[in-house]
C-alpha cells in the first residue's frame, strides 16, 4: 500500500466532503462543556444521594466485606446514573442544551430538521445513550473525532446533533483523520471485548476455586486451628493451652483465645487466660502477667507458671490441678523427658479420653510408644524383664493401628 | 482543569489587605508550623492493638452510659459487636475523639485484662498530655479548649503545606475580588467574623470532640458567599485547560451565582454522607458556618449599598 506524501501541497487532506454547511461544534468546546457539566451535576447528585452514601459507608464501616454495602453501593451508582440522565434530559428538553453546553455556546438540535424542537423522549434517549457508553470504557465517544458531523452513537440513535453558536463553526474531521480514528476505535473495541472475556473467565475460575467464600476473619476467639473446637469457657482455653504446648496451634491463635476469655462475660476462665497471655508475651510484660497470676498464691495457674519458669521442678507440677488438660500435657512432657514413657502414656491417655484433643495428641502417643518399645529392647539386652504396663501400651498401640 | 482567574488579579495595588492576609498566613506557618510534625504524638494507642483495646474499654464505657447519653451517639455505634476486632478498632478510633471518655478514663473501673488496662491508662494520660502540648492543639479550636484567643489563632494556622497553599490560592482570588468590590474594611470584617462563625459551626457539630480545627477555610467560605451575594449578576473569569492543542485552553466567564450553590452543596453533601463522628479531616460544618455568615453579610452589604431591591427583580 502506498501512503500519500502529506507534505506535498496537492496531497493536503481536505475537509470531509459530508461536513460542509453544518455549524458543527468544536471538540474542545464539547470537552469543556463536559467538564462544566461534571462540575455542576456532581454536587447536585452528591447532595441528593448524601444519605444513601452515608448508609453505604456505614455498612462498610461495620463490615469491610459487607454484602449489604456492595448492594447499597451498586444502588447508589445506579440511582446516581438515573439522576444524571434525568437532569441532562430535562435541561436538553427545556434549554436545548446542558448547562455546560450553554456556557460553551452550543445547542443540541434535531437532525436533520434543525428547526423542529427536541421532544422529551428524544432528550431522554440521547442522555441514556450517552450514559450507556461509559459501560464500554467511554470508547464510543471517540467517534466525535471521526464522524463527518461529529455525531456520536447516542446522537445518531436519538437523531440529534450538537451545533455551535459561534460565528465560525468547526470544519469537521479530515478524511484521513476520520479513517485513522475509526480504525483505532474498532481495534480498541476488539481489545476491550478480549479484556472483558478474559476477566469473566478469570473471575469465574476464582469463584469455582472458592475465593469468593466469606471468611470469619475478625471474630475474637476464632482462629483457623480451633474453628471446629466446640468448647466454651475454661474448657476451651484449657484445650487451647494444651494444644499450644504441643505446638498444634500458633501463639497468635492462643492469644485470640485468651483475649476472648479475658474480654468475654465468662469469669471462670480468667486464670487460664492470664496463663495463656503469660505464654505468648515476653520481657517485662511477661513479668507483669506472672505477678498477676501469682497474686493468688498456690493457684494452679501460678504453680504452672512457676514450673514453666523453673523448667524441671516436677514437684510443683504434681501440686497443680490434674483435672486440667494443660497440667496433664505438662506432666506427659515432663515424664517423657525423664524417660518414664509408661507414665507419660498414662497422662496422654487421660487427655485422649476427650474426643476433642484425641487426634491432636496421637503424635505424642506414637512418640511415647515408640520410645517405650526402644527402651524395652534396651532393657532386654541388659537382661531385664519388661514391666507388664509397658507390654499393655505396646499391645494398645498394635490394636489401635491394626498391627500384628 | 478549571481555575478562577479574575481579570483584576494583575493589579496588586487594588487589594493590599488580601496580600497582607496571605503573607500573614504564610509567615505564621513558616515560623510556627513548618517544622512541626502533622501527626499526633506517637503512641501505641494509635496502633491496631491499641485501638482495639481502646474500643473494648469504650464499649464498657458505653454500657454504663444512660439511655439519653447513648441516644446522642451515632447510630452505628450501637451496632458494634465486642466479638469483632474490626468493630473494636473503629470504636477505638471514635473513642479517642470523645473528650468525656478520655478525661474520665484514668479513674474509670474497667473489666478485662487488668495488665493491659493498667498500661493503657498510663498511655492515655501520656497521649492526653502530648496532645494538649501539640502546637496544632494549642493554636486550634476544639471542644476541649475554647479559650478566646483560639477563635482567632485557628484562622491563621495550617496543618501542612498543601493545606496552606490550597487555602491561600482561594484566599488570593476571592479576597482580591471582595476587596476590589467592597474595600479592605469589609474584607477584614467578613474574614474574621466568618472565621468565628465557622468555629461555632464546627463546635456545634462536635460538642465533645477532641480533634482541633485549624485553617482559613471557614473565613474563605464566608468571603466566597459574600462575593456571590454581593455581586449576584456578575461573572467571574475562569481559566480552563483541556490539552495543549489550540482551542483546548483559554478563559471562560461563568456567573458568580453558580459558584455559591455548588460550593454549599459540596459541603452539605460531604457532611451528610460521612458517618457521624468520623470526620474525614475536613471541617465541613465550619465551611457551612462561614457560608451562612457570608450570605448574611452579603445581603446586608447589598441593602446598605442600595442594591438589595435590584436583586429582588432578578
Amino acid at each position: 500500500m502506498l501512503f500519500p506524501d502529506l507534505s506535498a501541497p496537492e496531497a493536503k487532506p481536505k475537509q470531509h466532503p459530508k461536513s460542509a454547511g453544518y455549524p458543527i461544534a468544536f471538540v474542545a468546546d464539547r470537552s469543556l462543556a463536559l467538564l462544566l457539566d461534571f462540575l455542576i451535576f456532581s454536587p447536585i447528585v452528591s447532595f441528593i444521594l448524601a444519605g444513601f452514601v452515608r448508609q453505604t459507608r456505614t455498612f462498610f464501616l461495620l463490615d469491610m466485606q459487607s454484602h449489604e454495602g456492595v448492594l447499597a453501593g451498586a444502588l447508589v451508582f445506579l440511582v446516581g446514573a438515573i439522576i444524571v440522565i434525568f437532569l441532562q434530559a430535562l435541561s436538553l428538553f427545556y434549554w436545548q442544551a446542558t448547562p455546560g453546553q450553554i456556557f460553551a455556546q452550543m445547542r443540541v438540535v434535531n437532525f436533520p430538521d434543525f428547526k423542529k424542537p427536541l421532544t422529551f423522549s428524544q432528550s431522554l434517549l440521547r442522555s441514556t445513550g450517552w450514559a450507556l457508553q461509559f459501560l464500554f470504557a467511554a470508547l464510543p465517544f471517540t467517534e466525535v473525532l471521526s464522524h463527518p458531523l461529529r455525531r456520536c452513537l447516542h446522537e445518531r440513535a436519538s437523531d440529534t446533533m450538537v451545533v455551535t453558536l459561534k460565528t465560525i463553526p468547526d470544519e469537521g474531521p479530515m478524511p484521513l483523520e476520520a479513517k485513522f480514528v475509526s480504525s483505532w476505535l474498532r481495534m480498541s473495541f476488539l481489545f476491550l471485548l478480549l479484556f472483558g472475556f478474559v476477566s469473566v473467565l478469570k473471575t469465574y475460575s476464582e469463584l469455582v476455586a472458592g475465593q469468593g467464600k466469606s471468611s470469619s476473619y475478625g471474630l475474637v476467639g476464632v482462629c483457623k486451628e480451633l474453628k471446629d473446637l466446640d468448647l466454651y469457657g475454661s474448657k476451651r482455653i484449657d484445650a487451647a493451652l494444651s494444644l499450644f504446648l504441643i505446638d498444634e496451634i500458633t501463639p497468635d491463635c492462643l492469644n485470640k483465645e485468651a483475649e476472648a476469655s479475658l474480654w468475654g462475660d465468662s469469669i471462670n476462665s480468667q486464670d487460664l487466660a492470664y496463663l495463656a497471655r503469660y505464654l505468648v508475651s515476653s520481657g517485662a510484660e511477661q513479668d507483669l502477667y506472672q505477678e498477676k497470676i501469682c497474686s493468688a498464691a498456690g493457684s494452679t495457674s501460678c504453680l504452672l507458671v512457676q514450673y514453666l519458669k523453673a523448667g524441671n521442678s516436677a514437684k510443683t507440677l504434681e501440686l497443680a490441678d490434674k483435672k486440667l488438660w494443660v497440667t496433664q500435657t505438662l506432666l506427659a512432657e515432663e515424664r517423657f523427658e525423664k524417660k518414664d514413657y509408661a507414665a507419660s502414656l498414662d497422662a496422654i491417655a487421660r487427655i485422649q479420653k476427650d474426643t476433642y484433643l484425641s487426634r491432636a495428641f496421637e503424635k505424642r502417643f506414637v512418640r511415647s510408644v515408640w520410645a517405650l518399645a526402644g527402651s524395652k529392647k534396651d532393657n532386654s539386652l541388659r537382661g531385664r524383664k519388661p514391666a507388664s504396663t509397658q507390654e499393655s501400651w505396646i499391645e494398645e498401640f498394635k490394636e489401635r493401628y491394626d498391627l500384628q | 482543569m478549571i481555575l478562577p482567574n479574575p481579570a483584576n488579579l494583575k493589579d496588586l495595588k487594588k487589594y493590599p489587605l488580601t496580600l497582607t492576609l496571605v503573607a500573614l498566613n504564610l509567615v505564621i506557618f513558616m515560623m510556627i508550623f513548618s517544622g512541626v510534625r502533622e501527626s499526633l504524638p506517637s503512641t501505641k494507642l494509635l496502633k491496631d492493638d491499641g485501638l482495639e483495646l481502646t474500643g473494648r474499654l469504650y464499649y464498657q464505657f458505653l454500657k454504663e452510659a444512660s439511655p439519653t447519653e447513648l441516644a446522642k451517639k451515632p447510630s452505628w455505634i450501637l451496632k458494634m459487636s465486642s466479638l469483632n476486632q474490626e468493630h473494636m478498632m473503629v470504636l477505638g478510633a471514635y473513642a479517642l475523639r470523645d473528650s468525656r471518655f478520655l478525661t474520665t478514663a484514668e479513674t474509670t473501673e474497667f473489666r478485662g485484662d487488668e495488665i493491659k488496662i493498667a498500661t493503657w491508662k498510663k498511655q492515655v494520660v501520656q497521649f492526653h498530655e502530648g496532645y494538649q502540648n501539640h502546637l496544632l492543639f494549642r493554636f486550634g479550636l476544639s471542644s476541649l479548649d475554647k479559650s478566646s484567643l483560639s477563635w482567632l489563632t485557628y484562622q491563621f494556622s495550617h496543618s501542612n503545606w498543601f493545606h496552606l497553599l490550597s487555602n491561600l490560592a482561594f484566599l488570593l482570588v476571592i479576597g482580591a475580588a471582595v476587596e476590589v468590590l467592597a474595600g479592605s474594611g469589609v474584607l477584614l470584617t467578613v474574614y474574621l467574623i466568618g472565621g468565628i462563625a465557622g468555629g461555632m459551626g464546627f463546635l456545634l457539630s462536635n460538642l465533645h470532640g477532641t480533634v482541633p480545627m485549624v485553617g482559613a477555610s471557614a473565613s474563605i467560605s464566608a468571603l466566597l458567599a459574600f462575593y456571590c451575594v454581593a455581586e449576584l449578576r456578575g461573572r467571574v473569569r475562569y481559566f480552563y485547560f483541556l490539552s495543549p492543542l489550540a482551542g483546548h485552553f483559554g478563559s471562560i466567564y461563568l456567573p458568580t451565582l453558580l459558584i455559591l450553590p455548588l460550593f454549599l452543596l459540596v459541603d452539605l453533601a460531604s457532611f451528610w454522607s460521612t458517618p457521624e463522628g468520623l470526620g474525614g479531616g475536613v471541617a465541613y460544618t465550619a465551611h457551612l458556618g462561614g457560608t451562612v455568615l457570608g450570605l448574611s453579610a452579603g445581603l446586608i452589604y447589598r441593602w446598605a449599598s442600595g442594591r438589595f431591591f435590584s436583586m429582588q427583580n432578578l
